[in-house]
């Protein structure tokens, strides 16, 4: 019996085959420079020792495309809303290559990522096997599930195949067709305008996408808020007193007010009394956690506030390390562990390390903690973590250094206990109004040990105090403030708020962010350490031009729409909904929108001129 | 008499009360409540909230259901940002039978400001403008203005035979409020 097994990414396929056979496999080269060939025998449940070959793809073999008489400039941009589409196979040597190798094999098996875009690539590869070798049906087919590359986790996927998930490839299918019509109608509308009005240059694309223009739409938000910032007076009491010679400074409960007559009641009564009242002295245990399992939104968000590293960086460094067998699979919304998964080994292989071993070895031997759980799980992937070690010396890439040992102590701390401190809080009622005064003494560093990107630390000591002491107000006055602007969009911020508004998935969060910076809608502004993400006037031109259309209660540059087409996607992968009822209903609301664009498109255009102009 | 016929043809000057440091009143007054300002937020964030109820394409009026708004803004990091009050407080702006204008601060949070979960307003207001209130004698003065606590108010509701200063006051809310907090920002500014 003959088994063809595909991966996703010819470093997957290498990794996987020394694991299955052992370390004794033979390499063959296929058409594609990047794609091997490996043979060797494996020894399957059931169905005994097989022949094996394993071989890869190099991501999506296929696209789709239109027929001829609906390419650019051949109809108006319009009918692509109805229009053929074809599917076209965009790397012929690779999809022959699995057909070839399919025609001697009975059955085949799909080493895939475990994730929605992995689930349709292994669709891909069917019909490509299928194309190959018609006696190989999508119910036959074998869907290994694994999601890193340690050795008995890889073993255990080849021995314990689950199927294709039909759900998820109709969802990516549908999600494909969506982002190909509605991207490619509106991006041929902007640009032969732009274009037409001189505002691009010819050879230069106005590109429109269902999560580009929400993530350009947040920038530009922000951007506005931070211009049209107008500083406002606010008004707090504050509470100064001195005792064993020192200064301690209580603060109001009541935070402030923007009313000055208001505050100046308050503070005016507190006046009529020279001393306040300690009412309570509280001491208590106060904890600061240890960080949850991690998930790629916060390995993009972390690298990029901790390294100033770009979330494409965070994550092609992260992909690499995982390719390599360092780290599981990177792209995960899940922030917890299985319950079964043993923590103890991974600390095993990281006792080596001059860094972080030490802690590694002193988890082993005193005991660790079961991480805390998150509450997102996708079902597919762990968090995470470190698989096997790497001397972080031995990595050329910077980046890599960085993420790994990043990566490492995350997990190292997730598993520890968290810092301790001893909090005393003092109340002091002086005529009606409360305040506050604390002082903490951080009593176990712990997890912080490891977990060196976050400080925590003691703060200045209370002087002796008791309840029911009666204590002078040294000084007590009404204090003036100003709020402060906001500050301009940074990329942590904006990858927490696509996130949040579920514009993209973790995985293509920072692709988007790419894509409108190679457009030209954004620009990145280093101030101080901080780098910031600034609209450029085209992307203010192109947001404010479609804001100003008038839709029928839709938005083309907010996150509402494409929330909306996520949560229908994940009404496809749950079975709720079909890919025609879905692909239907966005296709109608899109083609709307496209007409009103259509209609108001000169608009739009001047729009963008006039902003250029005033920016230049 | 009631309580409501007495409140009714009391009048409260917030002038005669300028000079004196503090007094109380000393027969329950009934006003209407023309408008409700937050002293606890900044006026560019009401303006904010209030542009929400404005534009249908900056809020969930969009094909999603009501309770997905934006996420406009993330906390990031440990740093912890200035002080903001830990709940909202009011100044009403109170009118009296003869047409005496005078402002009232809530001194505790107010319960008929904060159970409205039964009606709706629509809009960041607690409760609709043009209900009646009764502030009952012995609530504080200082400066002319009434410092409000909760045993001193009978909020009596919206009364049917008042629909027209209740519409005139409710009509185009959203964009009224804009504007005065616009005019507000400018003069601060």
């Amino acid at each position: 019996m003959k088994i063809l097994c595909v991966a996703e990414k010819p470093s997957i396929a290498k990794e996987v085959s020394k694991i299955l056979s052992g370390g004794r496999f033979t390499t063959r080269n296929s058409k594609n420079k990047y794609i091997k060939n490996y043979d060797f025998k494996f020894n399957f449940p059931n169905f005994g020792t097989c022949d094996v070959t394993m071989t890869s793809v190099v991501g999506h073999m296929t696209n789709l495309d239109f027929p001829p008489s609906f390419q650019w400039g051949k109809c108006v941009p319009g009918r692509l809303f109805d229009a053929d589409i074809i599917e076209k196979i965009t790397k012929p040597e690779v999809f022959e290559n699995i057909a070839k190798e399919a025609k001697n094999s009975h059955k085949l098996m799909i080493w895939t990522d475990c994730d929605r875009e992995g689930e349709f690539i292994g669709f891909e590869i069917f019909k490509a096997a299928s194309k190959g070798n018609c006696s190989i049906q999508v119910a036959d087919i074998w869907r290994s599930r694994f999601s890193h590359l340690e050795r008995n986790h890889i073993l255990s996927a080849a021995s314990n195949p689950i199927q294709l998930d039909m759900n998820a490839i109709n969802a990516v299918a549908c999600r494909m067709e969506v982002d190909f019509r509605v991207g490619t109608s509106f991006t041929r509308l902007l640009t032969d305008n732009l274009r037409q009005n001189r505002i691009i240059e010819k050879g230069e694309l106005a590109s429109y996408g269902t999560c580009q223009f929400p993530t350009l739409g947040f920038v530009v938000d922000r951007y506005k808020r931070v211009k049209n910032f107008i500083p406002e007076k606010f008004w707090y009491i504050s509470v100064e007193i001195r005792k064993q010679n020192q200064k301690t400074n209580f603060t109001w409960t009541k935070g402030r007010y923007f009313d000055r007559l208001y505050v100046a009641l308050l503070y005016q009564e507190c006046l009529n009394h020279d001393e306040g009242i300690i009412t309570k002295i509280e001491s208590k245990g106060t904890t600061n956690w240890r960080p949850l399992p991690l998930t790629t939104v916060e390995l993009q968000k972390d690298c990029s506030r901790i390294f100033k590293m770009s979330a494409k960086r965070a994550l092609d460094a992260a992909e690499k390390l995982y390719n390599k067998g360092f780290i599981s699979y990177p792209r995960t919304e899940t922030d917890k562990f299985p319950d079964s998964m043993d923590l103890r080994a991974v600390f095993e292989k990281q006792t080596g390390d001059v860094r972080w071993g030490p802690y590694a070895a002193k988890l082993l031997a005193e005991g660790h903690e079961r991480p805390r759980n998150g509450s997102h799980d996708d079902k597919a992937h762990p968090a995470i973590h470190p698989v096997n070690y790497v001397q972080i010396d031995s990595l050329t890439a910077i980046d890599e250094k960085k993420v790994y040992e990043y990566v490492v102590r995350r997990f190292l701390a997730c598993c520890s206990k968290d810092a301790v401190g001893s909090q005393t809080s003092a109340t002091l009622q002086w005529g009606s109004e409360t305040f506050t005064a604390t002082g903490l003494v951080v009593l176990e560093r712990n997890y912080l040990d490891v977990y060196i990107y976050k400080k925590w630390e003691s703060t200045k000591q209370l002087p002796l105090l008791s309840e029911g002491e009666r204590i002078k107000i040294w000084s007590g006055m009404m204090t003036e403030g100003k709020t402060s602007p906001p500050n301009h969009m940074t990329e942590p911020e904006l990858i927490a708020l696509m996130d949040a508004n579920g514009i993209g998935t973790d995985a293509t969060i920072a692709e988007h962010i790419e894509k409108i910076a190679n457009r030209g809608y954004i620009a990145k502004q280093k101030r101080g350490n901080t780098e910031f993400i600034v609209p450029s006037p085209l992307g203010m031109g192109l947001i404010e031009g479609f804001e100003q259309m008038d839709f029928e209660n839709i938005s083309l540059s907010k996150p509402f729409l494409r929330k909306l087409l996520e949560n229908s996607l994940q009404q496809i992968v749950d079975g709720q909904r079909s890919k025609d009822d879905v692909l239907s209903e966005v296709k109608q609301i899109y083609r709307q929108a496209y007409g009103i664009s259509s209609q108001n498109i000169t608009s739009l255009a001047q729009i963008c001129r006039t902003i250029m102009a005033e920016n230049q | 008499m009631s309580e409501l016929s007495i409140a009714s043809s009391a009048s409260f000057v917030a002038a005669n009360y300028k000079s004196l440091t503090s007094a109380h009143t000393t027969t329950p007054i009934l006003f209407h409540i023309i408008h409700i300002a937050n002293i606890s937020k900044s006026r560019l964030n009401q303006k904010d909230d209030w542009l929400e109820y404005n534009d249908p394409n900056n809020v969930s009026a969009d094909r999603l259901n009501k309770s997905n708004k934006i996420v406009r803004e993330i906390k990031m990091g440990d740093d912890s940002t200035p002080v903001a009050s830990v709940y909202d407080v009011y100044k009403l702006l109170l009118r009296d039978s003869h047409n005496n204008y005078c402002y009232g601060y809530e001194v505790e949070p107010l319960g008929f400001l904060r159970n409205s979960s039964s009606q709706s307003t629509g809009t960041p207001l607690p409760i609709r403008l043009g209900g009646r209130l009764i502030v009952k004698s012995g609530c504080l003065i200082q400066q002319g203005v009434l410092l409000l606590r909760n045993r001193q108010c009978n909020y009596l509701g919206i009364d049917e035979s008042e629909t027209e200063l209740v519409s005139q006051l409710n009509n185009g809310i959203v964009n009224k409020y804009i504007d005065v907090l616009d005019m507000e920002l400018k003069e601060g500014s």
